[in-house]
């Protein structure tokens, strides 16, 4: 065991544990009272409007992956791993013209699988669904370690039980409140870490001495401040590839643009991509001053909560708790409704049970969070990895979707065979860089690949897609069936 | 004469039995600092193209940990094998350290115990990290091709934006 010191007392980190958890499971059935049908559960009646969208988006985005995986990248790869980290507003930014579009062509759909299965057929569909439902996974997983971590660094609870409890919370509230308790969560959540980062920011700021921080940088890790370190200059583009990837193809934006009103799904996705911007730079830039200030590090994945509560002290540290803990919730839940979602959708109805009633809907939706929470229990007992190693796993399938999904919104000669290919050669490159390069090439290797393979693909495609076949009847919204 | 007598009993158990808790308890300090060396729980050969390493430390000694409430380590760095110039990079009760930003070269890590007593473990066997970062070329070839993907994205995205709102223009037109 790597025993790292911890900052709070065990009994304030279990009293914040108890307090926060009871708030969103009740906050979380309150929204969910709403949630009459399987629309209203899956996308919250199609009507939320650009505050709640924009918050959602901004907090869905701020997560694990953003207050911790953010210094990891600034105490790992310096000065560009941080702006590199930021890059990923770009896939927000990138998303709100998509999202108007998504909208416009399929103003019945369900999900981001529903989009492949119409535009490309069944057999990209079901590549589609493994990489979507592997890399939906990989999150959580990443998700349920940082809890586990970050409890653990700030006030020494155990790992597994930290980790169990912000797991069990959100599966509980997701269970009983859907869509509409994930976004009025996450809108709370927002202004929570809005606030928080602030505080931190400001603290931090006050406390930290720029001339010491940078002369113990030059002569201990003096690579951090070399814009020629080699391994950051790889990861610009594939962190804002990655970043971009997830949210194309991800059924957790994708629910968002379908639950988004008309004209909101654009302004929200901009708005929470310019909110969200700064804020792996606020994060990341603290980790770079963790060996001036004679923080040690036992994993990097620790150095922003650590260096926060460390420099500012008991309140800090509950500051630094109350704003991960609601980070973390804010993406578990997301990504718990987005993927039950995906497996309800476009498995359970489309593929097992066609012709299943709401009510079986509801209750196979029901087991199948259940599920994927007790299964990534299982899967984050053991601490396999950093949250970057674990997050990045997944890098080559999520960059391999990019193509497929961005030319199938707007080329009519964006063709199958080049969705395919694409996403399974882009994989599969993307994989191999993983292993002989390092986990911050493979992301860019998938994307790479899989643009070249759907451009040539086009090239000599001559099939001309309707755009009217992606506006699918769905028996939720028309009353009849669409087997 | 008895009042005498007396008093050098007290006297000597005054004396005595402070003396022999006193040697009990250096006893019980040197057994106590009989410290044997932690040793690494990663190879002793590693090498890293990013300039990051995490290092591992464990020691046998097992102890009762009311009695001796802090256990300290001391994590040192050199560049050379015989830590003629040594740098401390770590020095308190954790069991790891992870190490970044670290040059092309080799470096080379030892840790030992220290007793709040003041008494010190011998050191671990050494670690060695050679650190060779990838070649530049690499990475501009790679951020070369990022480049381009990104900025083609962008153009799919915006040129498919500006056609289609212009045909739906048209269609309402």
């Amino acid at each position: 065991m790597e025993h790292q010191s911890a900052v709070l007392s065990a009994n304030y980190g279990w009293i914040l544990l108890a307090l926060l958890g009871v708030i969103w499971v009740a906050l979380g059935v309150y929204w969910g009272r709403k949630a009459k049908s399987m629309e209203g559960f899956m996308l919250a009646g199609r009507n939320v409007g650009l505050a709640l969208g924009a918050a959602t988006a901004m907090a869905t985005w701020v997560t694990s992956n953003t207050t911790m995986l953010a210094p990891q990248f600034a105490y790992e790869l310096g000065i560009w791993g941080m702006i590199a980290y930021s890059t990923a507003a770009f896939g927000l930014l990138l998303f709100a013209p998509l999202a108007k579009r998504i909208r416009q062509l399929m103003p019945h759909g369900f999900t981001s699988g529903d989009f492949i299965r119409l535009r490309y057929g069944r057999t990209a569909w079901y590549v589609f669904l493994a990489i979507s439902i592997f890399y939906g996974f990989t999150w959580l997983i990443s998700m349920g370690m940082a809890g586990g971590i970050l409890l653990n660094a700030l006030a020494g609870i155990p790992y597994q039980v930290g980790m169990s409890v912000i797991l069990l919370v959100c599966v509980i509230y997701t269970l009983f409140g859907g869509l509409y308790a994930v976004i009025g969560t996450d809108f709370i959540q927002s202004l929570i870490i809005l606030i928080g980062i602030v505080i931190v920011g400001v603290g931090v700021l006050s406390f930290v001495d720029f001339e010491q921080s940078y002369t113990h940088l030059i002569s201990e890790r003096p690579m951090l401040i070399n814009v020629l370190l080699p391994a950051a200059v790889m990861a610009i583009f594939n962190n804002l590839l990655f970043g971009i990837g997830e949210i194309f193809h991800s059924n957790v934006w994708w629910s968002r643009a379908f639950a988004m009103r008309q004209d909101v799904g654009k302004k929200a996705y901009m708005l929470a991509g310019f909110f969200w911007l700064p804020v792996p730079i606020a994060a990341g830039f603290i980790a770079l001053t963790s060996g001036a200030l004679g923080i040690n590090v036992t994993s990097p994945d620790m150095v922003g909560p650590l260096v926060a509560a460390s420099v500012l002290g008991k309140i800090g540290a509950i500051v630094v708790f109350i704003v991960a803990f609601s980070s973390l919730a804010s993406s578990i839940d997301s990504l718990l409704a987005a993927t039950s979602d995906l497996i309800t959708e476009d498995i359970y109805r489309k593929i097992l049970n066609p012709k299943a009633s709401e009510q079986t809907l509801r209750r196979a939706s029901a087991y199948i969070i259940i599920g994927l929470g007790v299964l990534a229990w299982l899967i984050c007992l053991p601490r396999i990895g950093t949250l970057g190693t674990v997050l990045f796993f997944a890098g080559p399938m999520v960059g391999s979707t990019i193509w497929p999904i961005a030319t199938g919104l707007f080329w009519k000669k964006a063709s199958t065979t080049g969705a395919l290919w694409g996403m399974l050669s882009g994989s599969i490159l993307g994989l191999i860089a993983y292993f002989e390069l390092g986990w911050y090439t493979a992301s860019l290797i998938g994307a790479a690949t899989s643009m070249v393979v759907v451009v040539i693909a086009t090239a000599f495609s001559k099939s001309r897609f309707d755009w009217v076949k992606l506006d699918e009847a769905h028996p939720e919204t028309t009353g009849g069936s669409t087997s | 004469m008895k009042y005498s007598h007396l008093t050098l009993i007290v006297l000597l158990v005054l004396g005595i039995a402070p003396s022999v808790a006193a040697a009990q308890q250096s006893a019980d300090l040197q057994k106590l600092d009989r410290l044997p060396a932690p040793r690494f729980d990663i190879p002793l050969e590693n090498q890293t193209s990013s300039g990051s390493v995490k290092l591992v430390w464990d020691s046998d000694y097992d102890i009762d940990t009311t009695r001796v409430a802090h256990r300290i380590f001391e994590l040192q760095e050199s560049a050379d094998s015989l830590f003629v110039t040594a740098n401390t990079r770590y020095k308190g009760p954790d069991l790891a350290s992870y190490i970044s930003g670290l040059p092309d070269g080799t470096f080379y890590y030892r840790v030992r115990e220290i007793r709040p007593s003041g008494y010190a473990s011998d050191w671990s066997p050494v670690v060695q990290v050679h650190v060779e970062h990838h070649s530049l070329q690499l990475a501009y070839t790679l951020f070369g091709i990022g480049g381009t993907v990104f900025l083609l994205t962008v153009g799919v995205v915006l040129l498919g934006v500006r056609r289609t709102s212009r045909e739906q223009q048209q269609k309402q037109g």
